[in-house]
């Protein structure tokens, strides 16, 4: 399944750099964040709330909200054999997509569901009004919606939140963008229909030869569907690898204290482990590796290291200075 | 919120079915129905030309021939009535109209780009604002000479403003919403995330607005015609007709209150419409 994609980057992004300036005070919700994503995988961008997750996506969409500024980095895309800058305007809708959170209010209210599918088409690759319908009628198909003719003519409000998300995916396919963009796709839906929309997701990957990221908090999901992980603390990246290594071997404290928080169903389990302190602040945050104050292995020069990822084994990056003391499950 | 239970109500009630219409929508729609008939009809309804005179016949009072008698200068009161419907609904609804495209036109760029867009526009709404009113309107109608195009232009460079707040205003508040973000990923240009997905989720208010502001602007022209300044004799008009019958008010006290009649049911229609739509548009 991973065979010679290392060869085909299709998204460079280095050193990206996302501030906030409020009333003078500058807060860096994503800090030195690079990864590479490779053509026909699923990248998986975990981390907890406020871990810059998210506002890593909009960058990449040239979506942050006001007040929120990319500052430095840069992202590339590859078109063709070529490496070149990548215009998040002129790349949205044509060759990368988004799908949001939340589908109870991503969709524009006062349209029927079949003009919000037919859209894109319309506008994107200028099919005239009733192909683009028909063509939406066959998306919504495509992406599992029973009774398409006649739920077309729905307003979304009309539809329950699984077949909402649905609708949404069918809009981001209209684009015809093989990269899309999930930033939780399923957190705001019932358990059920996560499993259905998480399926979806990975049918189409593999029926169209999509790219897609995958921003989530849930480590099962990530386990199950991600080829690849990168892990999120604090704006920064900390470990990536292919998600069977990582979850196996976690090459980060911060990582394998994540891992050891997943709640296990097993007999006589005990207590659920947690992290000890709480995410810092962001604007004030530890010098030197930002989870030393809450990992157990921390040495003196933690606070001094500067943050760089380096290979570890073939694949795979970590954040960590002394990753080998999280093998030895030590505690210092 | 619905989810992908079992049993999804979707089938039995979704798709096509409607919100009924709020009664007062109704009549409202009825009474401005009547109004719009009978300025399309009125060769056809009224039994008089409007300004032929029958100076012989003047003052006369109400009769079989004549319904609400004739003026001071003899024609029918009850036909001149049914002409001026074709004088004050349309002006009435331009007035309205031209400021509504124009406040909401500069309102939207404002709250769409903001930074100097907004700033100008906001403080040129100020400018405006600042003015009393009637003393604006009637010190730029003096400018232009009374008309209908000045009554027009003059309502159209007073009243915008309050449309530009309204849409500026509701567009800033659902700017932020996610299905405008989601357009923005969809790579859509300005202009159609503009027209396409804010304005239609941003014009309840102002729809609501438009259908009084017509009776404020029917009145204003009611009373710039009472002044002189609106519609000139002799072409009919209600407020000019109030103005002329007035000194008759003892005698043939008709002559004034009925077109003040009907410019109340003409108003009462709209301001019918008006609730209703606010009803009607409420969130779903």
């Amino acid at each position: 399944m991973v065979e010679g994609r290392m060869s085909k980057p299709l998204l460079i992004v280095e050193d990206l750099r996302v501030e906030i300036n409020r009333h003078g005070s500058i807060v860096t919700p994503v800090d030195e964040v690079s990864f590479e994503l490779q053509q026909g995988e699923i990248l998986g961008l975990v981390g907890e709330s406020g871990s810059g997750k998210t506002l890593t996506l909009k960058a990449l969409m040239g979506l942050l909200p006001p007040g929120v500024v990319q500052v430095g980095g840069s992202i590339s895309s590859r078109s063709g054999d070529v490496l070149q800058p990548l215009d998040p305007e002129k790349a949205r809708g044509r060759i990368m997509a988004m799908i949001f959170q939340e589908p109870a209010t991503a969709l524009n209210p006062l349209r029927r569901v079949r003009d919000l599918i037919a859209e894109p088409f319309i506008v994107g690759h200028g099919v005239a009004r009733n192909e683009a319908r028909a063509k939406a009628v066959a998306l919504m198909r495509a992406v599992g919606i029973p009774d398409p003719e006649q739920r077309s003519r729905a307003y979304p409000h009309q539809l329950s939140g699984g077949l909402r998300q649905r609708v949404m995916i069918a809009m981001a396919l209209a684009t015809e963008s093989t990269l899309l963009l999930c930033d939780e796709p399923t957190t705001a839906l019932d358990v059920t229909i996560q499993d259905q929309i998480l399926g979806l997701l990975v049918e189409l990957k593999r029926e169209r030869d999509l790219t897609l990221v995958l921003v989530t908090h849930d480590l099962a999901v990530v386990s199950e569907l991600c080829d690849r992980v990168a892990v999120m603390y604090a704006g920064r990246i900390v470990e990536t690898g292919a998600t069977a290594d990582v979850f196996a071997n976690p090459g980060h404290p911060y990582t394998a204290a994540l891992l050891a928080a997943v709640p296990r169903f097993e007999p006589g389990g005990g207590d659920l482990t947690t992290i000890g302190g709480s995410p810092p602040d962001l604007r004030n945050v530890p010098s030197g590796c930002r989870f030393r104050t809450r990992c157990q292995y921390a040495f003196e020069e933690c606070a001094t290291a500067g943050h760089r990822l380096t290979h570890v084994a073939d694949e795979r990056q970590t954040a960590c200075i002394h990753p080998a003391w999280i093998e030895r499950g030590v505690a210092i | 919120m619905m989810t992908d239970g079992p049993s999804q109500a979707y089938e039995s009630d979704a798709v096509s079915s409607r919100r009924p219409l709020p009664g007062i929508l109704v009549a409202g729609t009825v009474i401005v129905g009547v109004f719009v008939l009978l300025a399309l009809l009125a060769p056809f309804i009224a039994p008089f030309d409007a300004v032929e005179q029958d100076i012989p016949n003047k003052l006369a009072a109400p009769s079989a021939e004549h319904w609400l008698g004739t003026d001071e200068v003899g024609r029918d009161v009850f036909s001149r009535l049914i002409w001026a419907t074709r004088v004050d609904l349309p002006i009435g609804f331009l007035a309205a109209l031209f400021p509504m495209i124009l406040g909401t036109f500069l309102g939207a760029l404002a709250a769409y780009f903001g930074g100097w867009v907004d700033f100008v526009v906001t403080r040129i709404a100020e400018v405006v604002q600042a003015f009393p009113i009637y003393v604006f309107l009637i010190a730029l109608i003096f400018a232009l000479g009374p008309g209908v195009k000045s009554i027009l232009i003059t309502f159209t460079v007073v009243s915008w403003v309050l449309y530009a707040r309204l849409i500026r205003g509701e567009i800033l508040r659902i700017r932020t919403r996610e299905y405008v973000q989601a357009a923005e990923a969809l790579g859509y240009s300005h202009a159609r995330i503009l027209t396409r997905h804010l304005l239609p989720n941003a014009g309840r208010q102002t729809l609501v607005y438009f259908a009084s502001d017509i009776v404020l602007a029917l009145i204003t022209l009611a009373a710039l015609s009472y002044f002189g300044l609106g519609v000139q004799p002799p072409t009919p008009e209600w407020g000019a007709m109030v103005a002329a019958g007035q000194r008759f008010l003892r005698t043939q006290w008709w002559l004034s209150v009925t077109p003040g009649l009907v410019i109340a049911a003409l108003g009462t229609g709209l301001s019918l419409i008006s609730d209703g739509l606010d009803e009607w548009l409420k969130d779903a």
